[in-house]
């Protein structure tokens, strides 16, 4: 019983030392030229393809091509940017990831990749 | 319960408001799966795995005090929750330190049993992130909350829980809402089954007090979400 306080006492302080130290989103994401296979790819992988593969929901985001083509799209016609950020502008009240908006600061690095020219 | 160990499966749907579009949410359930277990008769210990952020939550829960037929009025208990959010990738967030993967919840959780049916509850709560969005979340969020259970039937019972945050200020415009959640539990021996109707998909404590995304309205869009919770005794 005594060594159970002890160990929680323990953990409870450890925790707020841990916690005294927290960062925004955007103090961590300081990616300044993303590429695919660095910073676009990974994000993709872990939020979109579990859906967006083998024709299961359309489109495919497994590859280069396939991300750059719907990322291309104008927000105002569809594509993933519209998804991820404003999807009132393409008809539909979901967002994707449909798990929850992802931050802002990973949608602001693939809007970027696609300013600096898709960069691979 | 001493040496008693629970596992647990959750799930909670899609937005039912989307009507036919998801099928009422039954497309896009997600997924907690978990165990508690009872070290001690005061204390007991839990770790999930949550869909949501692809989270690991580890929770320790401690009685501090009980409610007596002739003595002190209330039962006590304190709850404390890790997550580890595993969903972070390094490549989208190049100066990320493992300690931004985590956040806390803190409660004190007061309750009170009026009678064989009716019990209430009130819990003060605080929320601390380790990373947050600086343009929708807070650092530091406190919140009030309420619960109760009403006793339907021997086996069946209804219940609702709300909690308030209390320091999002006017100039901070938060997209998220106070989580609201109406439900049943179904017991039948050696399984607790719950169904629930909530404005929060994620299952996590972090997320539900400090990601609600539902709004609890019919209209579509307006973000409830269908779920059942199934506990198994050992």
């Amino acid at each position: 019983m005594k060594k159970i306080i002890i160990a929680l006492m323990t953990i409870g302080f450890a925790t707020t030392f841990i916690s005294c130290e927290s960062n925004t989103y955007a103090e961590v994401a300081t990616v300044t030229n993303p590429t695919y296979t660095d910073n676009i790819e990974p994000v993709f992988r872990t939020q979109c393809i579990s859906c967006h593969k083998n024709d299961e929901q359309f489109p495919n985001l497994t590859t280069y091509e396939e991300v750059k083509a719907s990322v291309e799209i104008n927000p105002g016609e569809g594509g993933v940017l519209c998804y991820i950020d404003d999807p009132s502008q393409c008809f539909s009240s979901d967002i994707m990831p449909p798990t929850g908006r992802m931050p802002q600061t990973t949608i602001d690095m693939i809007k970027l990749w696609k300013t600096q020219g898709f960069a691979n | 319960m001493k040496g008693e160990l629970y596992i647990l499966i959750s799930h909670r749907f899609g937005d039912l408001t989307n009507g036919f579009e998801n099928f009422f949410g039954l497309d896009e359930a997600i997924t907690k799966i978990g165990g508690i277990y009872g070290a001690t008769n005061w204390l007991s210990l839990g770790v999930s795995r949550h869909r949501n952020n692809k989270t690991y939550e580890l929770a320790v829960k401690y009685k501090l005090a009980n409610q007596m037929d002739e003595g002190f009025p209330f039962t006590i208990v304190g709850y404390n929750t890790m997550d580890i959010n595993s969903e972070l990738k390094k490549a989208a967030n190049p100066e990320l330190k493992f300690t931004n993967r985590l956040a806390y919840t803190s409660q004190l959780i007061i309750s009170r049993k009026f009678s064989e049916a009716i019990s209430f509850e009130v819990a003060p709560i605080y929320v601390h992130k380790n990373l947050y969005d600086d343009t929708s979340e807070q650092e530091d969020l406190y919140l009030i909350g309420a619960g109760g259970r009403c006793k339907l039937s021997k086996r069946i019972s209804l219940n609702l829980e709300y909690a308030a945050r209390l320091n999002t200020t006017s100039e901070f415009k938060s997209p998220f809402y106070n989580p609201l959640a109406i439900g049943f539990d179904i017991e039948t021996g050696g399984h607790v089954f719950q169904m629930i109707f909530s404005n929060s998909q994620p299952m996590n404590d972090v997320a539900v007090f400090s990601n609600t995304k539902g709004k609890f309205d019919f209209s579509k869009g307006g973000g409830i979400y269908f779920g059942f919770n199934m506990y198994r005794v050992f």
